[in-house]
């Protein structure tokens, strides 16, 4: 993704967070930008592309944290990286940083117990191959210990759904 | 909400418009707020989930009348609007709301 639009999309996440917690933050607020600004400074450099990474990861992952209605759509939506997520170069970053926020690790894990249950069909668990590919290739790469358990979870339900 | 060609950021925002309308607060506050189980929307108390159900059954319907067409950024925001418009049909049934 190039620089510009990865600006952008950090921008728009950054806002979601403002109107997620109805935070006073008018677009025609003549000190938003400098709001921004201020807050993307605390992730590093400005000049440099990881620091909007960086933040994009956090505030994808703090926005999906707080729109968390049903567990399962963790899975389904949020963290379901296909190739035609325009988010798909990030999605190790955005599952870290949301995998640290306190409690997260059991919200996936719900998601999963209810992905598994009988209120999904095998064909609706199917559409969530972006996520289960995710855990596949983190769990090989880097072993750490919250996807590990994530991907043993999987193993473990997808053989009991049979 | 994926047959009109949103996303998981539509599917986000729609939930949070949705709760927003119907509860004053998003979907995490809701949860904590209730002291209930995030992400397990029967662990709400029964009108939340009742509210729920109405809201979201308006609002499929209205999605499935209306034409969503455009850039994925284009609909996605006529998808969240529309969603809003729903919610905002609905929220005077609630006692909370009176």
């Amino acid at each position: 993704m190039r620089i510009l639009e990865l600006k952008q999309q950090v921008y728009e996440d950054w806002y979601r967070r403002h109107w997620y917690n109805q935070s006073v933050c008018s677009p025609t607020d003549p000190t938003r930008d400098e709001m921004f600004k201020r807050e993307l400074r605390t992730y590093g450099d400005l000049r440099s592309k990881s620091t909007w990474v960086k933040a994009l990861a956090r505030f994808s992952a703090l926005n999906s944290r707080e729109a968390c209605l049903d567990a399962c759509n963790l899975i389904l939506y949020d963290f379901n990286f296909t190739p035609d997520r325009w988010d798909y170069e990030f999605r190790h970053q955005v599952v870290e940083e949301f995998l640290m926020l306190p409690g997260s690790l059991k919200l996936i894990k719900l998601g999963l117990e209810q992905l598994f249950s009988d209120t999904f069909t095998q064909e609706e668990r199917s559409q969530a191959n972006g996520f289960f590919e995710l855990v596949h290739e983190h769990s090989g790469a880097t072993r750490r210990i919250a996807t590990e358990s994530i991907g043993q979870f999987c193993l473990n339900s997808s053989a009991t759904a049979g | 909400m994926q047959n009109k060609g949103g996303d998981g950021r539509t599917q986000a925002d729609s939930t949070v418009r949705m709760t927003q309308k119907v509860f004053g607060c998003n979907p995490e506050e809701l949860y904590q707020e209730t002291g209930s189980r995030q992400g397990d929307r029967s662990s709400l108390p029964v009108d939340a989930q009742t509210a729920y159900i109405v809201a979201e059954t308006t609002a499929t319907h209205d999605l499935k009348a209306k034409e969503i067409k455009g850039t994925r950024q284009e609909r996605h925001q006529q998808i969240v609007e529309t969603v809003e418009e729903s919610s905002d049909k609905v929220k005077g049934l609630f006692p909370w709301n009176w």
